[in-house]
């Protein structure tokens, strides 16, 4: 049709409008802000190794990751995997998953010790304070403090053991587990790993080969394997993904019904307010396809309005949540908004069924009433 | 007034039943975030509650189980059986680790138990035996399943097969997953003395009172934390609780306004498609007051109707949830549905303010309009 | 040439056995080319029900009508809406114009639908409602127009495909005196009557004989002539 019915509908009630857009928007950018809660949840996960900038990564076989494992090594093979590796720089740290107690505040950590003078295993991204010099100092996570209501040059108890809290740091937290940082001597009396760690760190040569490195560490030593940081936070996001993913994925899917039931909503609501306008189409002489083509017209116009205002709204959204609360790392991927355009399509046909279906049954006759 | 709002409600059946779907699946989404958290913080105290201890002990400044770590010292459980009115000390090993099969990976915690012992194993086996060897493990029924594997089968456990030996039952929780294989071997695995423990279970003597024997024994052990067995379920879900309480808060704060949306685009559009009526109603006298109790009176009606069937839609979403996906445990409690209605209620009224300030601003004169 | 409209002995009946209710009883009229008729009665007496079926917008439970000659029971919906389309064109007491739309864009939609589009489609829509005296209006909502105006533009929105007959309900209905003077002036000399066009009109304004040629009364659904005597 010259004439864009569809679009001179969508527009003419500008209130009405508002809400609609707003509803599907709000409906998508639930979507959005759902993946990329879970996405952002991962990310932090993996935050440390992601940052740990080292070639490879010494860790007991069978428990290749760092957040979903619990690696044990001997601390005495530290100078051999130097050598093997043809590593510059070595390192080695003990992780483990904690609980931080502050009066009755109780938050999963993951306890990281490492050893401040070997310039591997710190926090990337000190915030406030300085960095470990002892072994009764902690670095915290800065939302885990506030949240604590801890502050710099505050003592706190881990593990029965008091530590002085020196520095906070940022990008470190998780509302699952947040980093926390000691030395590694300290860790190890913590934990009780007597003169062992949980993993080597180790920067490569120049002109070191990777493939080389890794072959020689897991041949001298068969209960160790030498991977490369991208393949422990994988390990990672797998293991925790195994675990969220299925709650997730019914949040997720819960969502996507509201969002069909919202564009439903206002293309059923549309349809209603013309009823008798559709009928005086028909009665002219307007074919069903024609008709149903303007709904979908509409309802694709509508949500198309809808998924701009919720791109946008899951957005904004996202940074207050992130500047609120840090705790939640909410990363939307332009992936996730192309699902999300695709999926928004699919929402728009599904949620046309109703007003299509009530469009076959308009009576025509209804246009000779007064 | 009540009779007029749920003519209008009803005139238009479809609209009705879409909104109220829509006002439901948000309820549904908060009834499951916080049912997800609910089923978890069972799952995760199951072996505390179930373990026929009193009284666990494990290592100072430790208090929970879930997302811990915890170590005791062989000389430590040599000392704590000294105490009078111990009837048996029973220490088991704890740590993450990843049950593979195949292509699958679940993530779970892995006990180590000695197989004479009494205590500390599965409570509950539905098929073959509990006293694992090297080599041997006992993994839930549930869990097997989604593994496809099957007594006599092994599974992958820190790249060492595991024959399983034995299917256990209550075991198999998001997150919180339980596989016991045998202490002395996980001890090595750990890289800690075979006597050593992470968690130790204690029965006290027949007669015993537990609570001043618990007392006794904090007072005769300073190294250790002990705890009575409520005491430390307590603090798990606790723990669990205070992790899920943002989030909680988060996804409502999103439902609720995708609710909000809901609600006022479906009372708008009816409020605009009677305008002429309302404004018939003003000429005949209604004053302002009296026709907002209609519009309010509607959106209460809808949101009445979407709480009745959301919560409805919520168990049976639990029941369906669970029944395909066991450890997945949603649990809805009835006095946090109720504690929602509040809430719904004055969102309802929030989604009232607009349709009821456009009627205010009617102008009778509609009524005389051709 | 064959009338455009006939109807052979064409009845009506909703319902079924004792809740039946017959609203046309044997209606039988043939409608030439030129021709306007009119058809009056009391409330209630079938007159929609008549025209509706005119209008193929409702199938006959008996009888035969018949659009320049070829018998059109037994066609599709799609045929007749066609055929609605191409053939006929319609003017409601309640105007049932699109509110989203403007005067303009109100009648170029009917031609969008018979196949004719872009500029010339626009052009036509304008010249028309020019003609109709309401060039300057044509960029106006309905909500703008008085009621007048608003009939004019479903006058040319009826006139918009070029029909061979128009069917009018009530036209002046909801109109004022003057108002109704001016659309009955339009309907005897601007509705293209010299050319062949055909006009039934159902109306209670006894005004409109002075227009028509013939006029037919419909009492308890049966259709007679102004005379009392039975209409053929």
């Amino acid at each position: 049709m010259s004439v864009p019915l569809a679009r001179r509908n969508v527009f003419f009630q500008k209130g009405k409008l508002i809400l609609s857009v707003l509803s599907i928007g709000a409906s998508l950018a639930m979507i959005l802000l759902l993946m990329g809660f879970r996405e952002g949840l991962y990310s932090a996960l993996t935050a440390y190794v992601d940052n740990l900038d080292v070639d490879l990564i010494a860790t007991q076989s069978g428990n290749e990751g760092v957040v979903s494992a619990n690696s044990v090594l001997p601390g005495r093979i530290h100078n051999d995997l130097e050598e093997l590796a043809d590593a510059r720089e070595a390192g080695h740290i003990a992780v483990a998953g904690v609980i931080f107690t502050v009066d009755e505040d109780k938050s999963p950590i993951v306890l990281v010790g490492y050893e401040p003078d070997s310039g591997l295993g710190d926090p990337w991204n000190l915030g406030d304070g300085r960095y470990l010099e002892q072994d009764d100092e902690i670095l915290l996570d800065t939302w885990l403090a506030q949240r604590s209501g801890v502050a710099i040059g505050d003592t706190v108890e881990l593990l029965s053991r008091e530590f002085n809290v020196v520095g906070l740091t940022k990008g470190t937290a998780s509302w699952m587990a947040p980093y926390a940082f000691v030395t590694l001597p300290a860790a190890q009396e913590a934990l009780g790993l007597v003169d062992s760690v949980s993993y080597h760190l180790l920067r490569l040569n120049n002109r070191a080969n990777l493939d080389t490195a890794k072959d020689a560490i897991e041949t001298r030593f068969p209960n160790v394997r030498a991977i490369e940081p991208d393949q422990i936070a994988d390990t990672d996001r797998r293991a925790i993904a195994a675990v969220m993913d299925r709650p997730i994925n019914v949040l997720l899917f819960v969502a996507v019904i509201i969002g069909v039931a919202v564009m439903a909503l206002t293309s059923y609501t549309s349809i209603m307010d013309r009823l008798r306008e559709y009928g005086l189409l028909k009665a002219v002489g307007a074919k069903p396809l024609r008709l149903n083509v303007v709904v979908i017209q509409e309802s694709l116009l509508n949500s198309s309005l809808g998924l701009i205002t919720g791109v946008a709204l899951a957005y904004s959204s996202a940074a207050l949540i992130m500047a609120q609360w840090p705790q939640f790392n909410v990363t939307i991927l332009p992936d996730s908004v192309w699902k999300i355009a695709v999926l928004r399509l699919i929402m728009t046909l599904l949620a046309a069924i109703l007003p299509i279906r009530r469009l076959d049954r308009i009576n025509v006759l209804d246009v000779f009433k007064a | 007034m009540l009779k007029l709002a749920w003519r209008n409600l009803t005139n238009e059946p479809t609209r009705m039943a879409i909104s109220v779907t829509g006002i439901a699946l948000a309820l549904v989404l908060i009834l499951v975030i916080a049912g997800i958290f609910a089923g978890s913080e069972e799952f995760a105290v199951a072996y505390i509650k179930n373990e026929p201890a009193p009284i666990w002990l494990m290592q100072s400044g430790v208090a929970n189980m879930h997302m811990s770590s915890s170590y005791i010292a062989p000389e430590l459980i040599i000392e704590a059986e000294q105490i009078k009115g111990i009837k048996d000390i029973t220490g088991v090993l704890y740590t993450g680790g990843n049950l593979e099969s195949g292509e699958d990976s679940i993530l779970g915690y892995i006990i180590g138990v000695n197989p004479q012992a009494e205590i500390g194993g599965p409570w509950k086996l539905v098929e073959g035996r509990q006293n694992p060897q090297r080599g041997e493990i006992v993994i839930d029924a549930e869990l097997a399943k989604r593994l496809g594997v099957e007594l006599g089968d092994e599974v992958n456990l820190f790249n060492t097969a595991h024959k399983i030996i034995g299917l256990s039952r209550g075991n198999f929780g998001i997150g919180s997953s339980l596989a016991f294989i045998n202490k002395q071997a996980l001890s090595e695995w750990m890289a800690v003395p075979p006597d050593a423990s992470s968690f130790a279970l204690v029965r006290p003597d027949v007669a015993i009172d537990a609570d001043a024997l618990a007392a006794r024994m904090q007072s005769e052990l300073p190294d250790l934390n002990v705890m009575q067995q409520a005491e430390f379920a307590a603090s798990d879900i606790d723990l669990i609780r205070q992790m899920g309480v943002d989030i909680i808060r988060a996804m409502n704060l999103i439902a609720y306004i995708v609710g909000l949306l809901v609600i006022g685009l479906t009372i708008y559009t009816a409020t605009l498609e009677r305008s002429r009526e309302y404004g018939m109603l003003k000429a005949l006298g209604a004053n302002n007051s009296r026709l907002a109790v209609v519009v309010l009176s509607q959106a209460l009606i809808s949101a009445a109707l979407g709480i009745l069937f959301g919560a409805g839609l919520a168990y049976g979403v639990a029941a369906l949830i669970t029944r395909i996906s066991p450890d997945m445990l949603i649990l809805i409690d009835p006095e946090y549905v109720l504690n929602q209605i509040p809430i719904l209620t004055l969102v309802t009224g929030i989604a009232a303010l607009l349709p009821a300030s456009r009627i205010a601003n009617l102008d009778p004169m509609i009524a005389f309009k051709a | 040439m064959s009338a455009i409209l006939e109807m052979e002995s064409v009845s009506k009946t909703y319902g079924k056995g004792h809740a039946a209710v017959q609203a046309v009883d044997q209606a039988s009229m043939k409608i030439e080319p030129g021709e306007i008729v009119l058809i009056m009665g009391p409330s209630g007496s079938g007159k929609t029900t008549l025209l509706s079926m005119a209008g193929l917008l409702l199938k006959p439970t008996q009888g035969r009508l018949l659009i320049n000659g070829e018998v059109i029971n037994g066609k599709s919906q799609r045929q007749m809406a066609d055929l609605r389309l191409r053939t006929l064109g319609f003017i409601f007491q309640a105007y049932n114009l699109l509110s989203a739309l403007n005067a303009r864009e109100n009648v170029e939609i009917v031609l969008n639908m018979a196949g004719n589009g872009g500029k010339a489609a626009s052009t036509y829509a304008a010249e028309l409602l020019d003609k109709l005296g309401l060039g300057s209006r044509k960029h106006h909502l309905p909500a703008d127009l008085s009621g007048g105006e608003k009939q004019r533009v479903a006058i040319a929105r009826a006139l918009a495909n070029d029909p061979q007959l128009i069917l009018a309900d009530e036209p002046t209905g909801n109109l004022d005196s003057k108002t109704s003077e001016e659309v009955m002036e339009l309907f005897c000399h601007g509705m293209g009557r010299e050319q062949g066009r055909s006009m039934i009109i159902v109306t209670h304004n006894p005004a409109f004989e002075r227009i028509a040629d013939r006029v037919l009364w419909l009492e308890d659904g049966h259709l007679t002539n102004g005379n009392g005597r039975t209409n053929h």
